[in-house]
Protein backbone atom coordinates (compact mmCIF):
# COMPACT_ATOMS: atom_id res chain seq x y z
CA UNK A 1 0.00 0.00 0.00
CA UNK A 2 1.84 3.41 -1.10
CA UNK A 3 0.71 6.34 0.61
CA UNK A 4 1.07 9.80 -1.40
CA UNK A 5 -0.46 12.68 -0.03
CA UNK A 6 -4.06 13.70 -1.08
CA UNK A 7 -4.11 16.45 -3.21
CA UNK A 8 -5.56 19.34 -1.13
CA UNK A 9 -6.06 22.05 -3.50
CA UNK A 10 -8.30 19.60 -6.24
CA UNK A 11 -10.82 18.75 -2.71
CA UNK A 12 -14.19 19.31 -3.24
CA UNK A 13 -16.21 19.72 -0.22
CA UNK A 14 -18.99 16.29 0.06
CA UNK A 15 -21.98 16.27 1.83
CA UNK A 16 -23.47 19.21 4.17
CA UNK A 17 -24.37 16.72 6.71
CA UNK A 18 -22.39 13.55 6.34
CA UNK A 19 -24.59 11.26 8.42
CA UNK A 20 -28.34 12.72 7.36
CA UNK A 21 -27.22 13.17 3.54
CA UNK A 22 -24.89 9.72 3.01
CA UNK A 23 -28.23 7.73 5.51
CA UNK A 24 -30.93 9.90 2.95
CA UNK A 25 -28.39 8.76 0.34
CA UNK A 26 -29.05 5.05 0.81
CA UNK A 27 -31.98 5.18 1.77
CA UNK A 28 -32.65 6.55 -1.89
CA UNK A 29 -30.58 3.50 -3.43
CA UNK A 30 -31.94 0.94 -1.86
CA UNK A 31 -35.50 2.10 -2.69
CA UNK A 32 -33.72 2.57 -6.40
CA UNK A 33 -32.64 -0.97 -6.88
CA UNK A 34 -35.52 -2.33 -5.20
CA UNK A 35 -37.78 -0.97 -7.85
CA UNK A 36 -35.47 -0.91 -10.74
CA UNK A 37 -36.09 1.74 -13.63
CA UNK A 38 -37.98 4.07 -10.86
CA UNK A 39 -36.33 7.59 -10.32
CA UNK A 40 -35.20 8.33 -6.67
CA UNK A 41 -33.70 11.65 -5.50
CA UNK A 42 -30.71 11.51 -3.36
CA UNK A 43 -29.46 14.93 -1.05
CA UNK A 44 -26.52 15.85 -3.87
CA UNK A 45 -23.17 17.48 -2.42
CA UNK A 46 -22.80 20.89 -3.26
CA UNK A 47 -19.83 20.31 -5.15
CA UNK A 48 -18.58 17.15 -7.27
CA UNK A 49 -15.28 16.15 -8.64
CA UNK A 50 -15.32 17.02 -12.49
CA UNK A 51 -17.30 15.52 -14.91
CA UNK A 52 -19.32 14.08 -12.15
CA UNK A 53 -23.18 14.49 -11.52
CA UNK A 54 -24.14 15.01 -8.19
CA UNK A 55 -25.98 12.12 -7.70
CA UNK A 56 -22.80 10.02 -8.45
CA UNK A 57 -20.79 11.74 -5.84
CA UNK A 58 -23.64 11.45 -3.44
CA UNK A 59 -23.95 7.90 -4.38
CA UNK A 60 -19.85 7.43 -4.29
CA UNK A 61 -19.75 9.09 -0.81
CA UNK A 62 -23.05 6.78 0.67
CA UNK A 63 -21.67 3.23 -0.42
CA UNK A 64 -17.84 3.51 -0.81
CA UNK A 65 -15.74 3.40 2.47
CA UNK A 66 -12.14 1.63 3.32
CA UNK A 67 -13.48 -1.59 2.88
CA UNK A 68 -14.62 -0.87 -0.54
CA UNK A 69 -12.48 -1.14 -3.39
CA UNK A 70 -13.28 1.16 -5.84
CA UNK A 71 -12.38 1.70 -9.64
CA UNK A 72 -12.78 4.66 -11.61
CA UNK A 73 -12.37 4.96 -15.38
CA UNK A 74 -10.51 7.12 -17.07
CA UNK A 75 -13.09 10.23 -17.16
CA UNK A 76 -13.84 9.30 -14.02
CA UNK A 77 -10.42 9.77 -12.53
CA UNK A 78 -8.77 12.79 -11.44
CA UNK A 79 -7.19 15.07 -9.10
CA UNK A 80 -10.22 16.00 -7.56
CA UNK A 81 -11.70 12.78 -8.08
CA UNK A 82 -9.15 10.77 -6.29
CA UNK A 83 -8.81 13.51 -3.50
CA UNK A 84 -12.22 13.58 -3.07
CA UNK A 85 -12.59 9.71 -2.92
CA UNK A 86 -9.74 9.46 -0.71
CA UNK A 87 -10.59 12.08 1.76
CA UNK A 88 -14.27 12.20 2.04
CA UNK A 89 -14.91 7.88 1.92
CA UNK A 90 -11.83 6.36 2.50
CA UNK A 91 -12.07 3.60 -0.39
CA UNK A 92 -8.64 2.21 -2.12
CA UNK A 93 -8.98 3.08 -5.78
CA UNK A 94 -7.59 -0.23 -7.82
CA UNK A 95 -6.35 0.42 -11.20
CA UNK A 96 -8.16 -2.90 -12.44
CA UNK A 97 -11.46 -3.18 -13.18
CA UNK A 98 -11.18 -6.47 -12.08
CA UNK A 99 -10.12 -5.84 -8.41
CA UNK A 100 -12.92 -3.56 -7.69
CA UNK A 101 -16.16 -3.98 -6.09
CA UNK A 102 -17.78 -0.64 -7.28
CA UNK A 103 -16.87 1.65 -10.36
CA UNK A 104 -17.61 4.97 -11.59
CA UNK A 105 -18.05 5.42 -15.26
CA UNK A 106 -18.30 8.10 -16.63
CA UNK A 107 -18.04 6.69 -20.26
CA UNK A 108 -20.53 4.34 -20.06
CA UNK A 109 -20.67 3.28 -23.67
CA UNK A 110 -16.88 2.30 -23.68
CA UNK A 111 -16.84 0.50 -20.34
CA UNK A 112 -15.41 -2.75 -20.46
CA UNK A 113 -18.30 -4.02 -18.82
CA UNK A 114 -16.76 -8.20 -19.28
CA UNK A 115 -14.11 -6.82 -17.18
CA UNK A 116 -15.87 -6.85 -14.12
CA UNK A 117 -16.58 -8.95 -11.18
CA UNK A 118 -20.21 -11.01 -11.42
CA UNK A 119 -18.98 -13.10 -8.49
CA UNK A 120 -19.13 -16.87 -7.77
CA UNK A 121 -21.55 -19.52 -8.03
CA UNK A 122 -21.20 -19.95 -4.25
CA UNK A 123 -21.10 -16.39 -3.57
CA UNK A 124 -22.85 -14.04 -6.45
CA UNK A 125 -22.53 -11.48 -4.03
CA UNK A 126 -18.58 -11.03 -4.66
CA UNK A 127 -19.43 -9.27 -7.87
CA UNK A 128 -19.31 -5.02 -8.39
CA UNK A 129 -21.52 -2.47 -8.47
CA UNK A 130 -21.36 -0.13 -11.46
CA UNK A 131 -21.77 3.56 -10.74
CA UNK A 132 -23.02 4.85 -13.94
CA UNK A 133 -23.58 8.61 -14.79
CA UNK A 134 -26.36 9.56 -17.56
CA UNK A 135 -27.59 12.60 -19.09
CA UNK A 136 -30.90 12.54 -17.44
CA UNK A 137 -33.75 9.48 -17.07
CA UNK A 138 -36.44 11.37 -19.66
CA UNK A 139 -34.95 11.29 -23.29
CA UNK A 140 -33.71 8.75 -24.63
CA UNK A 141 -35.12 5.41 -26.29
CA UNK A 142 -37.76 4.07 -24.27
CA UNK A 143 -36.79 0.91 -22.59
CA UNK A 144 -39.24 -1.71 -20.85
CA UNK A 145 -37.48 -3.45 -17.55
CA UNK A 146 -39.54 -6.46 -16.17
CA UNK A 147 -38.54 -8.83 -13.48
CA UNK A 148 -38.38 -8.77 -9.50
CA UNK A 149 -39.54 -5.17 -8.00
CA UNK A 150 -41.43 -4.81 -11.30
CA UNK A 151 -45.53 -5.48 -10.82
CA UNK A 152 -46.18 -5.25 -14.50
CA UNK A 153 -43.29 -3.06 -16.49
CA UNK A 154 -41.19 -0.40 -15.71
CA UNK A 155 -40.43 1.86 -18.60
CA UNK A 156 -36.90 4.20 -18.71
CA UNK A 157 -35.76 6.50 -21.10
CA UNK A 158 -32.17 7.06 -20.21
CA UNK A 159 -30.31 9.14 -22.32
CA UNK A 160 -26.74 8.61 -22.42
CA UNK A 161 -26.93 4.80 -22.54
CA UNK A 162 -26.35 3.43 -26.41
CA UNK A 163 -26.90 -0.44 -27.75
CA UNK A 164 -23.75 -1.66 -26.32
CA UNK A 165 -24.65 -0.93 -22.83
CA UNK A 166 -28.12 -2.59 -23.12
CA UNK A 167 -26.14 -5.81 -25.54
CA UNK A 168 -24.19 -5.98 -22.60
CA UNK A 169 -26.86 -5.69 -20.08
CA UNK A 170 -28.27 -8.87 -21.95
CA UNK A 171 -25.00 -10.84 -21.24
CA UNK A 172 -25.11 -10.05 -17.50
CA UNK A 173 -29.11 -10.34 -17.24
CA UNK A 174 -28.61 -14.29 -18.55
CA UNK A 175 -25.23 -14.81 -15.97
CA UNK A 176 -27.88 -14.80 -13.33
CA UNK A 177 -27.65 -15.22 -10.38
CA UNK A 178 -24.16 -14.02 -11.27
CA UNK A 179 -23.64 -10.38 -12.94
CA UNK A 180 -23.08 -6.99 -11.80
CA UNK A 181 -25.44 -4.80 -10.93
CA UNK A 182 -25.98 -0.98 -12.04
CA UNK A 183 -26.91 1.94 -10.73
CA UNK A 184 -27.48 5.01 -12.62
CA UNK A 185 -26.84 8.50 -12.02
CA UNK A 186 -28.20 12.02 -13.66
CA UNK A 187 -28.60 15.30 -12.12
CA UNK A 188 -29.76 14.63 -8.60
CA UNK A 189 -31.57 11.13 -9.03
CA UNK A 190 -30.62 7.95 -9.25
CA UNK A 191 -32.40 4.57 -11.00
CA UNK A 192 -31.23 1.28 -10.28
CA UNK A 193 -30.91 -1.66 -12.33
CA UNK A 194 -29.90 -4.90 -10.35
CA UNK A 195 -28.55 -7.98 -12.52
CA UNK A 196 -32.47 -9.67 -12.33
CA UNK A 197 -33.94 -7.40 -14.34
CA UNK A 198 -34.55 -7.76 -18.24
CA UNK A 199 -34.74 -4.73 -20.53
CA UNK A 200 -36.09 -5.03 -24.04
CA UNK A 201 -37.11 -1.69 -26.64
CA UNK A 202 -40.39 -0.87 -25.67
CA UNK A 203 -42.90 -1.14 -28.18
CA UNK A 204 -44.48 2.21 -29.11
CA UNK B 1 8.92 30.16 13.98
CA UNK B 2 10.92 31.41 17.67
CA UNK B 3 12.04 27.35 18.13
CA UNK B 4 14.08 26.82 14.97
CA UNK B 5 15.51 23.73 16.48
CA UNK B 6 12.31 21.70 17.38
CA UNK B 7 11.20 22.68 13.57
CA UNK B 8 13.88 21.07 12.09
CA UNK B 9 13.96 17.93 14.03
CA UNK B 10 10.04 17.58 13.49
CA UNK B 11 9.34 15.24 10.36
CA UNK B 12 6.23 17.55 9.19
CA UNK B 13 8.16 20.63 9.97
CA UNK B 14 6.88 23.65 11.64
CA UNK B 15 3.65 22.74 10.68
CA UNK B 16 3.62 19.57 13.04
CA UNK B 17 4.75 22.17 15.81
CA UNK B 18 1.62 24.03 15.07
CA UNK B 19 -0.78 21.85 14.12
CA UNK B 20 -0.02 20.42 17.82
CA UNK B 21 0.22 23.50 19.25
CA UNK B 22 -3.43 24.25 18.57
CA UNK B 23 -4.21 20.58 19.50
CA UNK B 24 -3.65 20.74 22.56
CA UNK B 25 -4.11 24.43 23.21
CA UNK B 26 -7.01 25.23 25.65
CA UNK B 27 -10.04 25.99 23.38
CA UNK B 28 -11.11 29.47 25.57
CA UNK B 29 -7.82 30.59 25.15
CA UNK B 30 -7.40 29.79 21.61
CA UNK B 31 -10.77 31.26 20.67
CA UNK B 32 -9.25 34.29 22.48
CA UNK B 33 -5.78 34.84 20.30
CA UNK B 34 -7.85 34.21 17.41
CA UNK B 35 -10.22 37.09 18.22
CA UNK B 36 -7.34 39.10 18.37
CA UNK B 37 -7.18 38.54 14.57
CA UNK B 38 -10.50 40.13 13.99
CA UNK B 39 -13.64 38.52 12.24
CA UNK B 40 -13.10 35.01 11.01
CA UNK B 41 -12.21 35.46 6.91
CA UNK B 42 -15.09 33.54 4.90
CA UNK B 43 -14.35 29.85 4.30
CA UNK B 44 -16.20 26.72 3.26
CA UNK B 45 -16.40 23.38 4.91
CA UNK B 46 -14.78 20.07 3.34
CA UNK B 47 -15.23 18.02 6.54
CA UNK B 48 -17.67 19.52 9.10
CA UNK B 49 -16.36 19.47 12.45
CA UNK B 50 -17.20 15.51 13.89
CA UNK B 51 -16.22 13.93 17.03
CA UNK B 52 -14.42 10.93 16.89
CA UNK B 53 -11.77 8.72 19.06
CA UNK B 54 -7.97 7.60 18.11
CA UNK B 55 -5.66 5.23 19.91
CA UNK B 56 -2.59 7.11 21.55
CA UNK B 57 0.65 5.47 21.25
CA UNK B 58 3.01 6.02 23.65
CA UNK B 59 6.56 4.77 25.02
CA UNK B 60 5.74 3.49 27.88
CA UNK B 61 7.69 0.48 28.54
CA UNK B 62 11.47 0.39 29.65
CA UNK B 63 12.79 -0.87 26.13
CA UNK B 64 11.41 2.24 24.24
CA UNK B 65 8.39 0.35 21.67
CA UNK B 66 5.34 2.05 20.78
CA UNK B 67 2.92 0.73 22.89
CA UNK B 68 -1.29 1.65 22.66
CA UNK B 69 -1.91 3.59 25.58
CA UNK B 70 -5.23 4.06 25.46
CA UNK B 71 -8.14 6.47 23.34
CA UNK B 72 -8.86 9.70 23.49
CA UNK B 73 -12.15 12.09 22.19
CA UNK B 74 -10.75 14.16 19.24
CA UNK B 75 -12.94 16.65 17.25
CA UNK B 76 -11.77 17.11 13.42
CA UNK B 77 -12.77 19.38 10.62
CA UNK B 78 -11.55 20.58 7.34
CA UNK B 79 -11.93 23.47 5.50
CA UNK B 80 -10.95 25.85 2.97
CA UNK B 81 -10.48 29.42 2.73
CA UNK B 82 -13.18 31.55 0.30
CA UNK B 83 -10.52 33.34 -1.49
CA UNK B 84 -9.87 31.99 -4.87
CA UNK B 85 -7.82 28.52 -4.96
CA UNK B 86 -7.53 29.49 -1.09
CA UNK B 87 -5.49 27.05 1.26
CA UNK B 88 -7.60 23.92 3.12
CA UNK B 89 -6.57 24.08 6.81
CA UNK B 90 -7.21 21.23 9.32
CA UNK B 91 -8.06 20.83 12.67
CA UNK B 92 -7.66 18.19 15.11
CA UNK B 93 -8.41 19.11 18.96
CA UNK B 94 -8.45 17.03 21.89
CA UNK B 95 -12.28 16.98 23.62
CA UNK B 96 -15.32 17.50 21.81
CA UNK B 97 -15.54 21.32 21.16
CA UNK B 98 -16.59 21.74 17.74
CA UNK B 99 -15.47 25.57 17.63
CA UNK B 100 -12.21 24.70 18.72
CA UNK B 101 -11.44 22.52 16.12
CA UNK B 102 -13.33 25.09 13.81
CA UNK B 103 -10.74 28.11 15.26
CA UNK B 104 -7.76 25.55 14.81
CA UNK B 105 -8.28 24.68 11.15
CA UNK B 106 -9.13 28.38 10.48
CA UNK B 107 -5.57 29.19 11.99
CA UNK B 108 -4.10 26.24 10.23
CA UNK B 109 -5.79 27.66 6.89
CA UNK B 110 -4.39 31.17 7.49
CA UNK B 111 -1.06 30.37 8.28
CA UNK B 112 -0.50 29.39 4.91
CA UNK B 113 -1.72 32.32 3.57
CA UNK B 114 -0.43 35.76 3.26
CA UNK B 115 -1.33 36.75 6.87
CA UNK B 116 0.91 34.50 7.70
CA UNK B 117 2.77 36.47 10.37
CA UNK B 118 0.03 38.19 12.05
CA UNK B 119 -0.78 34.22 13.03
CA UNK B 120 2.42 33.73 14.34
CA UNK B 121 2.79 37.14 16.08
CA UNK B 122 -0.70 36.61 17.59
CA UNK B 123 -1.85 33.35 18.18
CA UNK B 124 1.43 31.23 17.86
CA UNK B 125 4.34 32.38 19.65
CA UNK B 126 1.37 33.25 22.92
CA UNK B 127 0.41 29.56 22.71
CA UNK B 128 3.72 28.33 22.79
CA UNK B 129 4.76 30.82 25.93
CA UNK B 130 1.94 29.90 27.78
CA UNK B 131 2.58 25.71 27.04
CA UNK B 132 6.12 26.61 28.03
CA UNK B 133 4.93 28.20 31.38
CA UNK B 134 2.37 25.25 31.97
CA UNK B 135 5.60 22.96 31.55
CA UNK B 136 7.52 24.48 33.74
CA UNK B 137 5.31 25.41 36.37
CA UNK B 138 4.57 21.64 36.21
CA UNK B 139 8.36 20.76 36.13
CA UNK B 140 9.08 23.28 39.48
CA UNK B 141 5.82 21.94 41.39
CA UNK B 142 7.85 18.18 41.05
CA UNK B 143 10.83 19.46 41.76
CA UNK B 144 9.75 21.02 44.83
CA UNK B 145 8.96 17.71 46.09
CA UNK B 146 12.58 16.09 45.36
CA UNK B 147 14.53 14.33 47.78
CA UNK B 148 18.28 13.67 47.55
CA UNK B 149 18.89 10.18 49.11
CA UNK B 150 22.25 10.15 50.96
CA UNK B 151 23.95 8.09 54.00
CA UNK B 152 25.99 9.17 56.72
CA UNK B 153 29.05 6.79 57.11
CA UNK B 154 28.69 5.30 60.19
CA UNK B 155 31.62 5.97 62.30
CA UNK B 156 31.81 2.10 63.46
CA UNK B 157 34.62 0.22 65.62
Amino acid sequence: MQHTEIDMAALKSGFQSPVLDSQSSFRAILNALSFPGRVFEVPAPPEAPEGWPPALAAAALALLDADTTVFLDAGARSASAEAFIRFHAGAPIVDAPGDAQFAVLLDVENAGFDAFQIGEDQYPDRSATLLCAVQDFTGGPPMRLTGPGVKTQQDIATSGLGSAFWAAWTRNQMLYPLGYDVLLAAGASVAGLPRSIAAEPAQE
Amino acid sequence: MPNQAATERLPGGERALWMGLLGRAPAASLAEKMGVLGDAPAFTWLRQPEIGAIIVRGRAGGTGAAFNMGEMTVTRCALRLASDQGPVGHGYVQGRDARHAEHAALADALLQSPRRQDVLDAVIEPLEAEEQAKRMAARRKAGATKVDFFTMVRAEG
